[in-house]
């Protein structure tokens, strides 16, 4: 007799540090855009000033999710521009976005996913 | 499809104590709510004070299909700034809401940002929110 069961645990596992493998990837991407020259229209420079913004970039992996955000006050008002006092608009510079589509994240995502089981 | 003149005209008459006020260099005030497609040109040159309104319609128009058939959906953006650096927006949002809810119960409340003022980005605060309405297409 041959009896097949199937491991969800394991795949369970491997599923699990995939997804954390994928968001690192976005986190990653994310940093690598805010400090990218002319990414976005409108803005020759990156978005990097005091560099505050930058190192207010976060991510939290927890078993089955992950949350990348980012923590400086003003970091909404970059990501979705913003009018300033005296009524000049200054456009989004939205490197989240930007991030995910850079990351090519069902590849990451099943390469991990391959490699651990 | 979503009506951006009938949005205004609905949050003009719901929100008149709270809005704030254009003035034109002619002297010329009015209350500060205003469709944001460029049929209003002189809105740059105005001076403005307190709450206003600015109705966007949007210019993209996203088409998703479902089991089969498409659909279009159009949405509106309501962006509330406020001018008067002492006050902020949180006080108008839940009218501005309500509003919307009862008035426009057809429309799917898609999201609602609010972005702070900060000193450093000298910005002014704003809170938006964004409706949407669905067709099928033919």
């Amino acid at each position: 007799m041959i009896k097949v069961r199937i491991d969800l645990e394991k795949i369970t596992r491997a599923a699990e540090t995939s997804m954390g493998q994928t968001a690192l990837a976005i986190h990653r991407a994310a940093l690598e855009v805010i400090a990218e020259p002319g990414v976005f229209d409108g803005f020759d420079g990156d978005i990097i000033d005091t560099g505050k913004l930058r190192d207010s970039q976060r991510i939290d992996i927890k078993s089955r999710s992950a949350i990348l955000r980012n923590t400086v006050d003003y970091a909404n008002a970059v990501r979705k521009g913003y009018t300033r006092r005296n009524g000049a608009r200054v456009g989004g510079r939205d490197w989240m976005a930007e991030a995910i589509l850079r990351v090519e994240q069902q590849n990451i995502f099943e390469k991990g996913l391959r490699s651990k089981l | 499809m979503i009506n951006s003149q009938e949005i205004r005209n609905v949050l003009a008459i719901a929100l008149v104590s709270q809005l704030g006020i254009y003035t034109f260099s002619n002297g010329q005030t009015r209350p500060a709510i205003v469709i944001d497609d460029n049929s209003d040109p002189l809105l740059d040159e105005v001076k403005k004070t307190g709450l206003e309104l600015v109705i966007v319609p949007s210019i993209r128009v996203p088409i998703a299909s479902s089991f089969g058939s498409f659909r279009q959906t159009f949405s509106v953006e309501i962006i509330a700034n406020q001018w008067d650096i002492t006050q902020t927006t949180l006080v108008s949002m839940p009218l501005i809401l309500d509003t919307m809810k009862s008035q426009f119960s057809h429309l799917r409340l898609v999201s609602a940002e609010r972005i702070l003022r900060s000193l450093k980005l000298d910005n002014i605060e704003t809170f938006s929110l964004t409706v949407s309405q669905e067709f099928l297409m033919d």
